[in-house]
């Protein structure tokens, strides 16, 4: 399962010399002009008929003039932000809205300096590096889930509503939501965090000693162990404090919405909500 | 070699150079800052012309105890709302993201089209994302005997709100 | 004079002393000549004279980077259009929209055209950065020219939220409350966030009042979101768009060269 260095390159050589096209004779160019500038000609004409046609068919929105005392229900983002709409109902304005957003924005710009993996540059190559194209897509893919959610799912009072459901029969909704006692919720968190950080690094000495040595809980504790020593403390920490801040994200979402919890840690003195 | 009268030691001569490098750099980066700050001071205007925060809101007469009434709301963002102890003047301004909440009489509660925050009727926020309940503002009588709203003076905290200028007490 | 048919007038033209002036090479079938049209030219000279058959294919490159650049450029010039119609004040901005949409000749479909070039622009550079993230494009020597990548996908942003308000419907001024009520939760510099009152953050002193140029979304808040829109925010794209471009040819495209052994 674990590909050493070595083999890896060596592998990935053979796959691009079986490749139509390998990399360096001149042969193996084209010329820009005019080949490149055909697919440059393509890209600008499609886009130019799928705009324009999509501006002859659709009217483009115009909602009656604003008005400070009126708010539309439910009032919706444009739908590149309704995921973060839909961040805001289960943190608070300063978490979903500028603290999320940053570490989104500072995670992708550290992305190139803490993924130390030299594999795959300039081709589609999953198998040497599972574990990026996993997160990546993870995140790609519950982004999107997110501006789903919003954009299908909620209705007016920005309450659950299927999408087969009408908006005009009016939900009713009593719910009222609580907090986690402080001694509850800082435990919870100190416990997510924990397991996430250090499980990942005690299960290969704890279970690994212990397993036959083909079996796939070795192998699995194996790809662990490599998993960590290939990072260092420092990567590994921070690539796994982003990761469990991004898994946290639909832990609290299930707790709001099927336990009615306003707050996993409550501490108002600083602002600290969770 | 013998040094001509008055001339420098290669010494005094950095000395000096690097004092005038200090001063030239110095006021460089000191008048460039002030530049950036008042760039900045730029953006906060001294004046603004925002419409006034006091508004007349009829006679106590007008509401009904147990009302929780919409008339200043198209106008002036309040529901203006009777109970036993008076009228207080709450504040429609989503103490989440500042959208304009909606009361359904049906479920007793006050809700928010944006991200669902829930209110009751006294303004405690039950459920949703809102951080606080929503603000009351100052009310209170002029001499003709019409309410007079001022929402630049407000508050949501219980016990605060149930006082004076926070609610206007009639019996 | 004698020849003077119909037939010669292009080539007339073509080796009229002007013609080449301007356009040094003509299309002829030579190696040399297709080399230089692209280095000869300012617009093209950015562009690699030749490029690896493996990695100029659709795909590779999906055409996601190439298409955000043209919806950048369609966007400017409609944009540029819009304004000669639209005023960024409170009473006329909406009425103006409403002219485009029903008044203006041709001023529906260019105010389509920009709002929706604006939602696809969004849209593309994001499948960009899933095809850069893909192809390992971001490993080095490339790290920098990602890190302006996702610069620019927070400029786009910036320039739709900006743009958003302008029509000053409901839709608008609704995003733009939400959106900038939440800087005000920012942490220190907002009048509601964190640890913000230790430093005496108001209402009237903090980073929305500057956004805003008030303490509601108003007239000032439209100018001010105007100029950036106009303005601000494309200087700033179109100088992150020089520099990722130059980054492109100077570390490489990434689909030239898989991996330097
Ligand atoms: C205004 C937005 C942007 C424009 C106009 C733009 C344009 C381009 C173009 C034309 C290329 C050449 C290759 C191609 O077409 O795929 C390119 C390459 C690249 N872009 Fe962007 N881009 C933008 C945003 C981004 C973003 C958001 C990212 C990632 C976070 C990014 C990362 C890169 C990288 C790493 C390359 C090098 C790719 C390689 O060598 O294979 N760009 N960009
Ligand atoms: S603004 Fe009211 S719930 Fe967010």
């Amino acid at each position: 399962m674990a590909t050493t260095e070595k083999s890896g390159k060596t592998e990935q050589a053979a796959r691009r010399a079986a490749r139509s096209v390998p990399t360096a004779s001149s042969e193996r160019f084209e010329l820009t002009w005019p080949y490149f500038m055909y697919t440059i000609v393509i890209c600008f004409l499609l886009t130019t008929i799928v705009l324009w046609v999509w501006s002859m068919v659709a009217p483009a929105p115009l909602e009656p003039i604003a008005d400070p005392n009126r708010t539309p229900n439910p009032s919706k983002a444009p739908w590149y932000f309704v995921g973060l709409q839909e961040l805001l109902v289960y943190f608070d304005p300063w978490i979903a809205g500028v603290a999320l957003p940053g570490l989104i924005l500072g995670g992708l710009m550290a992305i190139p300096y803490i993924d130390k993996n030299t594999h795959g540059i300039g081709e589609y190559n999953y198998k040497d590096r599972k574990f990026a194209v996993w997160v990546f897509s993870l995140g790609t893919v519950f982004w999107f889930l997110l501006i789903i959610i919003g954009y299908f799912f909620r209705g007016p009072s920005w309450q659950w509503y299927w999408p087969w459901e009408n908006w005009e029969i009016h939900k009713e909704s009593h719910v009222v939501t609580h907090s986690w006692s402080l001694l509850g919720g800082s435990l919870f968190l100190i416990g997510y965090t924990a397991v996430g950080l250090i499980i990942p690094v005690l299960i290969p000495y704890l279970i690994g000693p212990r397993v036959k040595p083909a079996s796939w809980i070795k192998k699995f504790c194996d790809a662990l162990q490599e998993f960590y020593e290939k990072r260092g403390a420092t990567i590994y920490t921070i690539e796994m404090l982003l990761l469990l801040t991004m898994l946290g994200i639909p832990v609290k979402m299930i707790l709001r919405l099927y336990f009615n919890v306003k707050y996993i840690l409550e501490i108002p003195a600083i602002n600290l909500n969770i | 070699m013998a040094r001509a009268a008055g001339a420098l030691s290669a010494e005094e001569h950095a000395t000096r150079r690097r004092l005038l490098s200090f001063l030239g750099w110095g006021s460089f980066v000191s008048f460039f800052s002030g530049v950036t700050i008042g760039s900045l001071r730029f953006f906060f205007p001294r004046i603004l012309y925002e419409p006034s925060q006091q508004f007349i809101a009829g006679k106590p007469e007008d509401y009904q105890v147990g009302e929780v009434s919409t008339r200043m709301k198209k106008e002036q963002r309040v529901w203006m709302i009777r109970d036993q102890m008076g009228i207080y003047a709450l504040i429609s301004v989503c103490t989440h993201l500042g959208c304009t909440p909606i009361w359904h009489s049906t479920e007793n509660r006050i809700k928010c089209p944006c991200h669902g925050s829930n209110f009751l009727v006294d303004g405690q926020n039950v459920a949703g994302p809102a951080p606080s309940p929503l603000f009351r503002a100052a009310i209170s009588l002029d001499l003709a005997g019409n309410i007079v709203v001022d929402k630049s003076q407000k508050e949501n905290q219980p016990g605060k709100r149930d006082e004076p200028p926070f609610i206007l007490p009639l019996s | 004079m004698a020849n003077l048919s119909l037939k010669n007038v292009p080539q007339a033209i073509v080796e009229s002393q002007i013609w080449k002036s301007i356009f040094r090479h003509g299309y002829t079938m030579n190696r040399r000549n297709r080399l230089l049209a692209i280095t000869n030219n300012v617009f093209y000279h950015i562009l690699p004279t030749k490029i690896s058959k493996y990695g100029v294919r659709m795909r590779f490159h999906w055409g996601a980077g190439i298409i955000t650049f043209y919806l950048f450029l369609i966007l400017t010039f409609t944009g540029v259009l819009l304004m000669f119609y639209y005023v960024p004040t409170v009473p006329r901005a909406y009425y103006d929209m409403k002219d485009l949409q029903h008044v203006v000749p041709f001023g529906n479909i260019l105010r389509n055209m920009h709002r929706y070039g604006a939602h696809a622009m969004v849209f593309m550079v994001m499948v960009h950065m899933a095809r850069t993230f893909y192809t390992s494009s971001y490993k080095p020597p490339r790290e920098f020219n990602w890190v302006v990548g996702v610069i620019l996908l927070n400029f786009t942003f910036l320039l739709s939220f900006s743009g958003y308000l302008l029509p000053w419907d409901q839709l608008a001024i609704w995003a733009v409350t939400v959106g900038t009520n939440m800087a005000r939760a920012t942490p220190l510099i907002g009048h509601e966030g964190p640890f913000a009152n230790l430093i005496g953050m108001k209402v009237n002193n903090d980073i929305r009042f500057a956004l805003l140029g008030g303490t509601t979304v108003g007239s000032a808040t439209l100018l001010r979101f105007y100029v950036l829109h106009c303005i601000g925010f494309p200087i700033i794209l179109t100088i992150f768009i020089v520099v990722h471009f130059w980054r492109v040819r100077r570390d490489g495209f990434s689909g030239d060269v898989p991996v330097r052994e």
